[in-house]
C-alpha cells in the first residue's frame, strides 16, 4: 500500500507536468497561449 | 485445381475493380454531354437564366456550357394523391441510411473478428464472424429496396432537383451503380465462400475478399456522402449553381471529409449495437446453456464494438459541427443556437442513455467472474461520476418560459444551471463520461485476472495518477477557458481536452497489456451467467442509437432550411418550411418503429433458417 502511494505521488507530478506541456503546446499550435491575455 | 479457381476469382475481382477505376474518365466525358443536352431546358426553367448566362458567356465559352441551378415554382413539384413527397423521401432516406449503416459496418468488424480468429486459431471468432455476416445479408437486400424507393421517390416528387443533381454527379452516380455490382459480388463470395475458403492459403484469399468488400462499401458511402454534403456546402459551382468544370471540387466539398469520418465511426458503433440486440434476442430465447453462453459472448463482443465506436464519436461530431460553423456561421447558428438546438437536448439525453446502458451492461457482465467482487465496490462511484456528467451534458442554456416564469427566474438564464448550458461545460462533461466508461471497461477486463508482474502496484498507481491528472486538466481547461476567456480560447481549449482523454485511454491500454500479460485467471469466465436484465441494456443501446441517428439526420438535413442546395437552389415546394420539433420527432419515431419491426423480422428469419424440419 505504501509503495502504491509513493508511486502515485510521483506519477501524479509527472502526469501533471505532462498535461501542462500538452496544453501549452496544443494551444500554441492554434496560435494562442495557455493563459488568456487581454 | 481449387487454387486455380481461387486465383481466377481473385483476378476477376481485381479486373472488375480496375475496369471500374478505368471507367471513371469515360463517365466524366459523358458528364458534359448530359449537362449540355439539358442546358436549354434548364435555361428555360430558370427565371433569370438569360440574364445570368450572358455574363457567363462573356467570361468564356467553357463556363457557358453549364447552366445555373433552376429556379423552380410550386408547379414544378408533381403531386401524387394520397402521398406527401417530403414524408415519403424522409422515411425512405432514413430507413435506407439505417440499413446501409448496418450493412457497411458489419463487414468491417467481421473482417477484424475473422482476422483475430485466424491469428489466435480460436474457431469461436470465426463462427461468430460468420453469424454476424449472415444477419447482415438479409439487411443488404432491404438496404437496396429502400435505396430504390428513395431514388424513385426523388424522381417522382423532385424531378428538377434530381435533374440538376444528376447533371453535376452523373459520373459519381454511374460509378456508384457499378461499384454496387462489386459490392454485391464481393459480399456474396465472402459469405457463400466462407467454408469453402476456410483453411490455409484460402483463408488469406477470403480475408482479401473481405478487404475488397470493405473498400468498395466505404467508397460507395463516400460517394453518397458527396451528394448530401454538396447540398449543404456546395463546391465546384458558381454562386448561381453553374458547374465550374472541376468534378473533384464538387465531390470534395467543404463538409465531405468531416461527414465521411463521422459516418464511418458512427456506422461501427451502430452496427455493433444492432448485432448486440440480435445477440440479446437470441440469448433471451435460448433454451440451452450452450446457446446462452454463446450469445452472451456475442452480445459482449458486440457491445465492445459499439462502445469502441461510441467513445471517439463525440469528437468526430465536434469536428463536423466546427466545420459547419466554419463554412457558414448562419448554418452553425441555425444548428445549435436556433430551433434545432432543442433537438440537441434530446440528443444529449439519448447519448447519456447510451453511455449509461453501455456501462450498465459492463457492470452486469461482472457477474460472469468470481473475481469481480474486488471491483464491484467502485461501481457506485463510477455511476455517480457518469450521472453527474450526464446531468451537465443535457442541461439546456435556456428554457422555453412564460413571462411569469422569466420574471421569477430574473432573466432567461438560471443563476447556477445557466452556465452549465454552454459548450465548455458539455465538453468537460463528455470527456469525463468517456473516461469513466473506459474505467468501467478496464475494471471489467481485469475482474477475472490477477496480475503476476512484480511492478503491478506501480502500474496501478501510474494509471490512477494519470486518471486524476487528466480529469483535473480537463476540468481546468473547461472552467478556466470556458468562463474566464473569450470565444477563440474556449474553442481552442477543447483540443487539449480531447487529447488528454485519448492519451489516458491509450496509456492505460498499454500499461494493462503489459501488466496482465501472463496473468492468472481467478476462475473460468462463466459465459451465460448474466442476469436477463443486462440484455435489455443491449436493446436500449440499439434503439437509442437508431432514434438518435434519425433525429440528428433530420437536423443535418433540416439546417439547409428552404434550400435544396444551400444558398444555390431554393426549395419552392409547399413543404419548404421547417416542421415543428414535435412533428419531426413523430416522423423519426415512426421511422424507428418501422426499422425495428423489419429488424425483428430479420432476426426471426435468421431463427427459422437455423431450424430443421422434424
Amino acid at each position: 500500500m505504501k509503495s502504491f502511494f509513493g508511486f502515485f505521488v510521483v506519477a501524479l507530478v509527472v502526469s501533471a507536468a505532462f498535461f501542462l506541456l500538452l496544453d501549452v503546446g496544443l494551444m500554441k499550435l492554434q496560435g494562442l497561449t495557455l493563459l488568456y491575455h487581454h | 485445381m481449387i487454387l486455380t479457381g481461387i486465383k481466377k476469382v481473385t483476378c476477376l475481382t481485381l479486373l472488375f475493380l480496375l475496369f471500374i477505376a478505368w471507367g471513371g474518365p469515360h463517365v466524366s466525358l459523358q458528364f458534359s454531354g448530359v449537362t449540355v443536352a439539358n442546358a436549354e431546358e434548364y435555361a428555360a426553367k430558370s427565371e433569370g437564366a438569360a440574364t445570368e448566362a450572358a455574363p457567363a458567356k462573356a467570361e468564356g465559352e467553357k463556363k457557358a456550357e453549364y447552366p445555373p441551378a433552376p429556379k423552380l415554382t410550386e408547379a414544378d413539384y408533381p403531386k401524387v394523391k394520397g402521398f406527401n413527397g417530403r414524408i415519403m423521401i424522409w422515411l425512405a432516406a432514413q430507413l435506407h441510411l439505417w440499413f446501409a449503416a448496418f450493412v457497411l459496418a458489419v463487414p468491417i468488424f467481421v473482417l477484424i473478428l475473422e482476422g483475430i480468429g485466424m491469428a489466435t486459431k480460436d474457431e469461436r471468432y470465426d463462427k461468430m464472424a460468420y453469424e454476424f455476416i449472415k444477419v447482415s445479408l438479409t439487411a443488404y437486400s432491404i438496404t437496396a429496396i429502400f435505396g430504390g424507393l428513395l431514388v424513385f421517390s426523388l424522381i417522382i416528387f423532385y424531378p428538377d432537383f434530381m435533374k440538376y443533381m444528376t447533371g453535376l454527379f452523373s459520373s459519381t452516380m454511374l460509378a456508384y451503380a457499378f461499384l454496387f455490382f462489386a459490392e454485391s459480388a464481393s459480399l456474396y463470395i465472402y459469405y457463400y465462400g466462407w467454408h469453402w475458403l476456410h483453411d490455409g492459403f484460402r483463408k488469406w484469399v477470403h480475408l482479401t475478399i473481405g478487404l475488397i468488400l470493405n473498400g468498395v462499401g466505404t467508397t460507395l458511402m463516400f460517394l453518397a456522402n458527396a451528394w448530401v454534403t454538396f447540398m449543404m456546402s456546395p463546391g465546384g459551382v458558381d454562386p448561381a449553381g453553374a458547374f465550374q468544370g472541376d468534378h473533384w471540387a464538387v465531390i470534395h466539398n467543404f463538409l465531405w471529409n468531416p461527414l465521411n469520418l463521422h459516418r464511418v465511426i458512427a456506422n461501427i458503433a451502430y452496427g455493433g449495437s444492432v448485432i448486440g440486440a440480435y445477440a440479446a434476442y437470441k440469448f433471451l430465447s435460448a433454451t440451452t446453456k450452450e446457446d446462452r453462453a454463446h450469445y452472451d459472448w456475442m452480445g459482449y463482443t458486440a457491445n465492445v464494438i459499439a462502445v469502441s465506436g461510441l467513445l471517439p464519436l463525440p469528437f468526430a461530431g465536434y469536428w463536423l459541427t466546427k466545420e459547419m460553423y466554419a463554412y457558414s456561421q448562419q448554418m452553425g447558428i441555425t444548428l445549435m443556437g436556433g430551433i434545432f438546438a432543442w433537438l440537441f437536448i434530446i440528443q444529449a439525453v439519448l447519448i447519456g442513455a447510451l453511455f449509461l446502458s453501455a456501462n450498465y451492461y459492463l457492470w452486469c457482465g461482472m457477474a460472469r467472474s468470481q473475481g469481480a467482487v474486488r471491483y464491484t465496490k467502485y461501481i457506485k462511484y463510477i455511476a455517480v461520476a457518469i450521472i453527474g456528467s450526464f446531468l451537465v451534458w443535457f442541461t439546456p442554456h435556456t428554457l422555453v418560459m412564460t413571462n411569469q416564469e422569466l420574471k421569477a427566474l430574473g432573466g432567461p438564464y438560471h443563476k447556477y444551471l445557466g452556465p452549465l448550458g454552454i459548450m465548455p461545460a458539455k465538453n468537460t462533461a463528455v470527456n469525463i463520461m468517456i473516461l469513466f466508461t473506459y474505467l468501467s471497461f478496464m475494471l471489467y477486463r481485469r475482474c477475472n485476472k490477477i496480475a503476476t508482474v512484480s511492478w503491478a502496484p506501480a502500474g496501478n498507481a501510474a494509471q490512477a495518477a494519470i486518471y486524476v491528472a487528466a480529469i483535473a486538466n480537463i476540468v481546468f481547461l473547461g472552467v478556466y477557458h470556458g468562463y474566464f476567456t473569450n470565444t477563440p480560447f474556449k474553442v481552442a481549449a477543447s483540443v487539449p481536452q480531447v487529447v488528454s482523454t485519448l492519451f489516458v485511454i491509450i496509456f492505460c491500454a498499454i500499461i494493462d497489456a503489459f501488466m496482465y500479460k501472463g496473468a492468472k485467471e481467478v476462475a473460468p469466465l462463466q459465459w451465460g451467467k448474466v442476469p436477463d436484465r443486462s440484455q435489455y441494456a443491449l436493446f436500449m443501446l440499439a434503439i437509442s442509437f437508431t432514434w438518435l441517428m434519425g433525429l440528428m439526420g433530420y437536423i443535418r438535413s433540416g439546417i439547409r432550411q428552404h434550400w435544396h442546395v444551400y444558398t444555390i437552389m431554393r426549395d419552392n415546394s409547399v413543404d419548404a418550411y421547417t416542421p415543428t420539433i414535435g412533428y419531426a420527432a413523430q416522423v423519426v419515431t415512426l421511422a424507428t418503429m418501422i426499422f425495428m419491426a423489419i429488424v425483428i423480422f430479420i432476426f426471426w428469419l435468421s431463427n427459422i433458417s437455423a431450424k430443421k424440419a422434424h
